[in-house]
């Protein structure tokens, strides 16, 4: 009996170490929201921005095949701390998805993305490499379109020690050849809760 | 013997119309939308489910619904797409969306496909 009753209370301490944690199904996630802007705000953004360029047609080569898309300034102006990689990347990866458009990383405003692309043209004339296998002059893709965007955020206090925290998430498409934004949207997204949460 | 042999007839009988009761087609009565919607709530009345598709820009559907809650009502829905040859395709664009409907409200949720390879959709909707 002694040994039992021994048995339940140590079953009992390591179910209490147990820490908690838990892997979030982000497929299913229905978890509260928060304040400030978390995952699930910057997929409802990307999915209703890439919803609305694709029925729009905007991204729609008439000359077929695909629009190569240059990532332009994305200006965070809310009172958090983000990297705006976290909606142009899933806006990126539906478009490339959606077999309409390919995104260079050759082109940046802030130099290319991916530096490799100059670097290894750098081995032009090496002895050491294979000439054959080095890019050719001539083959880089100049960008036909270009994202650009900005998030806002309003704080507002209401009645009842409430607070409403508005976002709004503002992209432009742009045809580089004519200068014409193509494409324009503008996706709120509206919180409000207890005026002690923080939203920054 | 004979008696033996009545009864296993009636039940080899009983069987066999069984079975054909299985062969019978789905139940007639279900809408013509069923096949693209999972609903297994109680206070949305799913009026029509439309389907529209280009070439150029893929799918695009629309689920009509009226609410008959007596009050709002807050439902989640997402759209799960899928390949001609019936395979899950993984995209933004089949996360959960919330909206919610006044009484009466007649609602509209229309959504476009990630691009001409979706072929084939399914509304998910749950009341919350």
């Amino acid at each position: 009996m002694k040994k039992f009753i021994s048995m339940c209370f140590l079953a009992a301490a390591l179910t209490g170490c147990a820490s908690g944690v838990q892997i979030v199904d982000t497929n299913n996630d229905t978890a509260e929201s928060v304040m400030g802007l978390e995952y699930r705000d910057f997929e409802k953004a990307a999915g209703e921005s890439v919803q609305s360029m694709l029925a729009t047609g905007a991204v729609n080569n008439p000359n077929g095949g695909r629009y190569v898309l240059a990532i332009s300034r994305m200006i965070n102006d809310t009172m958090q701390r983000i990297d705006t990689d976290q909606l142009v990347k899933k806006i990126r990866i539906e478009l490339l998805n959606s077999g309409k458009v390919v995104v260079t990383t050759a082109v940046g405003l802030n130099g290319p993305e991916d530096q490799m692309t100059m670097a290894a043209r750098e081995l032009r004339g090496n002895s050491e490499f294979n000439q054959s296998r080095v890019a050719a002059k001539g083959q880089l893709q100049a960008p036909d379109l270009s994202l650009s965007g900005k998030i806002l955020q309003r704080n507002h206090n209401m009645s009842r020690g409430k607070q409403q925290v508005e976002y709004f998430f503002q992209l432009t498409l742009t045809d580089i050849n004519s200068g014409l934004a193509i494409w324009e949207g503008e996706t709120p997204i509206i919180k409000r809760g207890s005026a002690n949460t923080v939203s920054w | 013997m004979i008696r033996i042999i009545k009864i296993f007839i009636a039940v080899v009988t009983v069987f066999a119309l069984q079975a054909c009761g299985e062969l019978k087609p789905q139940d007639a009565s279900l809408p013509a939308w069923a096949a693209h919607v999972s609903y297994k709530g109680r206070y949305l009345d799913i009026l029509d489910v439309r389907d529209w598709s280009s070439e150029q820009k893929g799918m695009k559907v629309m689920l009509r619904a009226e609410s008959i809650a007596m009050t709002d009502l807050r439902i989640s829905f997402k759209v799960n797409w899928y390949t001609a040859d019936g395979q899950p395709i993984q995209t933004v664009l089949g996360k959960w969306q919330e909206r919610v409907v006044s009484p009466g409200q007649t609602i509209e949720l229309v959504q476009v496909s990630p691009g001409p390879r979706a072929a084939d959709y399914r509304f998910e909707i749950i009341e919350k």
